[in-house]
């Protein structure tokens, strides 16, 4: 070796020192999460517990970035696209690391791709994709049974999903309509006609109640291995219930026969209240992101509307009143009596009545179970609308309504007292001016009257102890006045009705047995509520 | 050797001079940029990569922190999803939280529009119970906050316009509050229940326009709406119960005073020995009282006739109306007794005219059956009164008969013990021309008598006592002759 050749290659060894220690610097591979990328690019990131698993993460990731960018081209809000590991494995699958972390630290992999490449893999893909699913949607029609069609529409739409193109893949490959969009119509042409029926109408039921939904087709046909939801839950009115209710849902499929068998929820709040039964298809369970399929869902629903009552007679009690002669009226002793209340004797058949005046969440329970819109005028109230007070704002219509159906609900004849039914009650076989005694009420512990010092609206039923009758009759002086039935107008068409009983807005000598006021009955009032007498069967 | 070092040399200065091109300010400003670039045209997290270039530590560890940042905002979205819809306190948490680590972010970071769609409407969704809960300015807050992160959106402006509507809701509230808080420091009842109408009818008006705008509105089903309506209902019907109450209390009181009057019995008397005179005295100091009260009532009943009902007036007409027959009875009682008291002494027995002897008749039913009296102790002129029931159509006579010769005059009318006969010119019945002895007669008595009472004078004789008696025949002048 010459002098010349050392030179040259003492030359050509500092200049490659120079270049390794340059590149070191300049172009050593950054870890995968820190790759810059370059425009053109798809990239990918993934991590896993195997370099494999990682790299499919990192090519999920980017399927899910490539197909997200194609949606916001049309969407720029819309949300990120995914894909499962399943299409992802079927998708890119020669797709090598770009990066890849060095052996001995946790696989992270970032993958990347031309958009031009993907775009040609993708167009691949998505055509296979189309064939396939449009040969599946092409058979639904002869599906035999209703369900078989949507059934297979749903997986149509559930691969659509799985695969990320649910709003991508058109249906015709130069067509503008979404495969998804005509699947989707598809099934709610199928489905709209579907009948659900619950085995149990609106009202009472008790602990043996059994609950069964039947789903059938327009052609009354039983639909079969139908998805559907079931959701029990307690409606937003007043209530005496103490706890709090927490929804209950379940899934369940139509057997054979198109029926499906629905249990009770178990838990203790569930007793004694009124509840909401909902039942739905669950279209939408297959693919969460349709909107379609949730409004189809939403319009093939059924509800139950029910009131849970373990014993009637706890719901619901009363105290028999023994036919036979009494004295209504004025009793000798009440100097504070007018000719109004002139003494009379009155005879009554025998008769129960409720022991308390009807109570916001009674009420709610009739207004629950007969989905009547028109409710109290003082139920947004938050001074009136406890659960265990007396319902205001009723009229004798109201009254008499919720009596109708309090009759149709339990096969008894409920109605409202007449004035002398009431009175006889409240006298409980005593002839004293109040239903506890002669004395006045002014103590504050007997009953609610304006200045009791206690209530500034009306009380929850029954709750002064002191006030009770000989029967055990709560409220029959004080709280609310109490509709009857019994007029004293001569026009027999008047609306005008007698109240009986006094009100916390009265002072306390209105609330002596025999006083009693006339009021229109057409309209409702805040101190004004109603007990039922239930008629004996002779 | 020497080219070798040359070489070397100018490879080293071009490594320098690219060094020297590639200071560190201008390296770091431009990885950050680099990195913006990537934050706001791929995804965030791809701008680590130019950021860990970064070679002043603290710039770098801020800049990466932005990616923690947004990281835990997009968490925080997530986490809301699986947050229940009832549990609001922790929806509104977890919606501040975002907002917050969004808010921190460089002003030149951008974020994704589908974190921005879902951040709205996490936010949006939060404003409404706000309102609900009539926390103004956290709702004010949250949504400026909201547009500042997410920039504007739909339900964003929807919920400023809820907010808007609720802020005029909650305005007119305000006022009304303020104009039904006065009226407890109205003492006169009168004004204090103008003050309620006025009050009222201001609520009517401010709920017929608050509907109105509601209507008009896109949020009229909102939470925020619905609630701050419903309060306002509330408050109107509070009020309007409270308007009721008092005028309910004004007339029960107007009751009370009557029924307490009614009741109200002399005090410290004996009532079972009481005169007629002081039972009288008595009710009419009740009827004057009850007159007073009632007089208030009618004209409170007058003023507000909606709330004095009939029944309540008809009650109160028929205790007055017992009390007034009351006093009529008690006055008829005293009347008669001092009309009774004034006729003098009493025929006994009073029964006398429902006999009527037929002369010579044995006949038990027909004997004569006659009125007796007598007086000792007389000393001047005594007056009597007896009952008589003598057909007018009959020729009957009523004859006083004296066992002395002391003078008889018959009169149709109370005397008042003599007073009225001179003052009314009484005319004496007695047909003087048919005297026969002592007998006085009263021809045809039937016709002279105006009732079924007769009253005389025995004038004074000549001795102090004296006796006699009183009977009808049916002719007293056959008899005689």
């Amino acid at each position: 070796m010459n002098k010349s050749m050392k030179q040259n290659r003492l030359a050509i060894l500092a200049v490659s020192v120079c270049l390794i220690l340059a590149g070191a610097t300049a172009w050593a591979s950054p870890s995968p999460e820190l790759v810059k990328q370059e425009a053109g690019y798809y990239y990918g990131y993934g991590q896993g517990t195997t370099l494999d698993e990682a790299t499919l993460e990192a090519r999920r990731d980017l399927i899910s970035n490539a197909l997200t960018t194609a949606v916001r081209t049309t969407d720029a809000a819309a949300s990120r696209v995914s894909v499962t590991a399943g299409s992802a494995q079927a998708r890119l699958t020669d797709l090598k690391p770009f990066v890849k972390t060095k052996s001995g630290v946790s696989p992270a992999v970032t993958v990347r791709i031309k958009t031009t490449e993907w775009d040609k893999r993708e167009k691949a893909y998505s055509d296979a994709l189309r064939t396939e699913l449009s040969t599946a949607a092409a058979g639904l029609a002869d599906k035999k049974t209703v369900y078989a069609k949507i059934e297979g529409a749903l997986e149509i739409l559930a691969k659509l999903s799985d695969n990320g193109e649910t709003e991508l893949l058109t249906a015709d490959p130069a067509g503008s309509e979404l495969l998804s969009r005509r699947i989707e119509s598809f099934c709610a042409e199928t489905a709209k006609s579907f009948t659900l029926t619950l085995s149990v109408k609106d009202g009472f039921i008790d602990p043996n109640s059994t609950f069964s939904v039947k789903v059938s087709d327009a052609s009354g046909n039983a639909v079969a291995g139908l998805p559907l939801s079931i959701t029990w839950e307690t409606p937003d009115l007043p209530t005496d219930a103490a706890a709090e209710a927490q929804p209950v849902t379940a899934t369940l499929k139509t057997d054979s026969q198109g029926n499906a068998q629905i249990e009770y929820p178990a838990a203790g709040e569930y007793r004694n209240r009124p509840v909401t039964l909902t039942v739905t298809t669950e279209f939408a369970v297959s693919v969460p992101a349709s909107a379609a399929l949730k409004k189809l869902d939403a319009e093939n629903a059924v509800d139950g509307r029910y009131i849970h009552c373990t014993d009637l007679k706890t719901a619901y009690p009363s105290v028999n009143v023994p036919a036979g002669n009494f004295e209504a009226g004025a009793v000798p002793q009440d100097t504070r009596a007018g000719r109004k209340e002139a003494a009379h004797t009155v005879t009554t058949d025998s008769f129960d009545i409720d022991i308390g005046p009807v109570t916001n969440a009674r009420y709610a329970e009739f207004l629950h179970a007969t989905r009547a819109e028109n409710v109290p005028e003082y139920f947004d109230n938050s001074d009136y609308n406890q659960g265990s007070q007396p319902v205001v704002g009723i009229s004798v219509k109201d009254a008499e309504a919720y009596a109708e159906w309090l009759s149709a609900q339990t096969g008894c004849t409920y109605r409202l007292p007449t004035e002398e039914e009431w009175e006889k009650a409240a006298r409980a076989g005593k002839n004293t001016i109040y239903p506890w005694g002669d004395d006045s009420p002014a103590d504050g512990k007997k009953a609610n009257y304006k200045g009791n010092g206690t209530y500034a609206a009306p009380s929850p039923a029954g709750a002064f102890e002191n006030g009770k009758n000989a029967w055990g009759l709560a409220d029959m002086a004080g709280n609310v006045w109490e509709w009857t039935s019994s007029s004293r107008s001569q026009d027999t068409q008047s609306a005008y009705r007698i109240v009986k009983g006094g009100s916390w807005m009265d002072g306390p000598a209105d609330l002596r047995i025999s006083n009693f006021r006339e009021l229109d009955g057409s309209a409702g009032y805040p101190d004004v509520g109603f007990r039922l007498v239930k008629e004996i069967s002779k | 050797m020497k080219k070798i070092g040359i070489l070397f040399a100018a490879v080293l200065a071009a490594m320098l001079a690219s060094c020297a091109t590639m200071d560190s300010g201008t390296a770091d400003e431009r990885a950050i940029a680099n990195g913006v670039n990537e934050w706001n045209e791929r995804e965030p997290s791809a701008a680590a990569a130019y950021w860990n270039d970064i070679s002043n530590k603290t710039t770098a560890a801020k800049y990466l922190n932005y990616i923690t940042l947004y990281n835990a905002g997009v968490t925080a979205l997530s986490d809301a999803d699986s947050i229940k819809s009832t549990n609001e306190s922790k929806l509104l948490s977890t919606c501040n939280t975002a907002i917050d680590k969004f808010a921190a972010l460089d002003p030149a970071l951008k974020l994704p529009p589908d974190v921005c769609k879902k951040g709205s409407d996490l936010a949006a969704g939060r404003i409404s119970p706000l309102l609900a809960a009539q926390k103004m300015t956290a709702a004010r807050n949250l949504l400026a906050a909201a547009q500042k992160v997410y920039g504007p959106s739909d339900r964003l402006t929807e919920e400023g316009q809820e907010i808007d509507l609720v802020s005029s809701m909650l305005s007119k509230q305000s006022a009304l509050n303020g104009q039904a808080e006065k009226i407890q420091g109205i003492d006169n009842f009168d004004d204090k229940i103008a003050a309620y109408d006025a009050a009222l009818s201001a609520y009517t008006s401010a709920e017929s326009e608050i509907t109105s705008a509601v209507n008009k509105s896109s949020v009229a089903k909102n939470a925020g709406v619905t609630a701050n309506i419903r309060a306002l209902k509330k408050a109107h019907q509070d009020l309007s119960i409270e308007r009721e109450s008092a005028i309910r209390e004004r007339a029960y009181d107007y009751k009370d005073r009557i029924g307490a009057e009614f009741a109200r019995t002399p005090e410290g008397t004996n009532t079972g020995t009481m005169s007629l005179e002081d039972i009288l005295s008595h009710y009419q100091s009740v009827k004057t009282n009850i007159d007073n009260i009632y007089t208030e009532l009618l004209a409170f009943a007058a003023r507000y006739p909606n709330d004095i009902g009939p029944d309540i007036l008809n009650d109160i007409n028929s205790q007055k109306k017992d009390l007034e027959d009351k006093i009529a009875q008690v006055n008829a009682e005293i009347r008669t007794a001092k009309e009774i008291a004034s006729r003098g002494k009493v025929v006994m027995p009073i029964m006398i005219g429902l006999f009527n002897p037929v002369p010579g008749s044995t006949a038990e039913s027909k004997k004569s059956r006659p009125a007796k009296f007598s007086a000792a102790g007389a000393k001047k002129d005594e007056y009597w009164w007896g009952m008589v029931s003598i057909p007018k159509n009959q020729m009957n006579d009523l004859v006083i008969t004296l066992k002395d010769n002391r003078t008889v005059r018959v009169f149709t009318e109370n005397t008042k013990s003599g007073k009225l006969i001179k003052k009314n010119n009484l005319k004496d019945l007695v047909n003087r021309g048919y005297k026969v002895g002592n007998s006085w007669p009263v021809l045809n008595a039937g016709s002279q008598l105006t009732s079924n009472k007769y009253f005389f004078e025995v004038q004074k004789g000549k001795t102090e006592n004296y006796e006699g008696e009183v009977v009808v025949y049916s002719s007293f002048i056959v008899r005689m002759r």
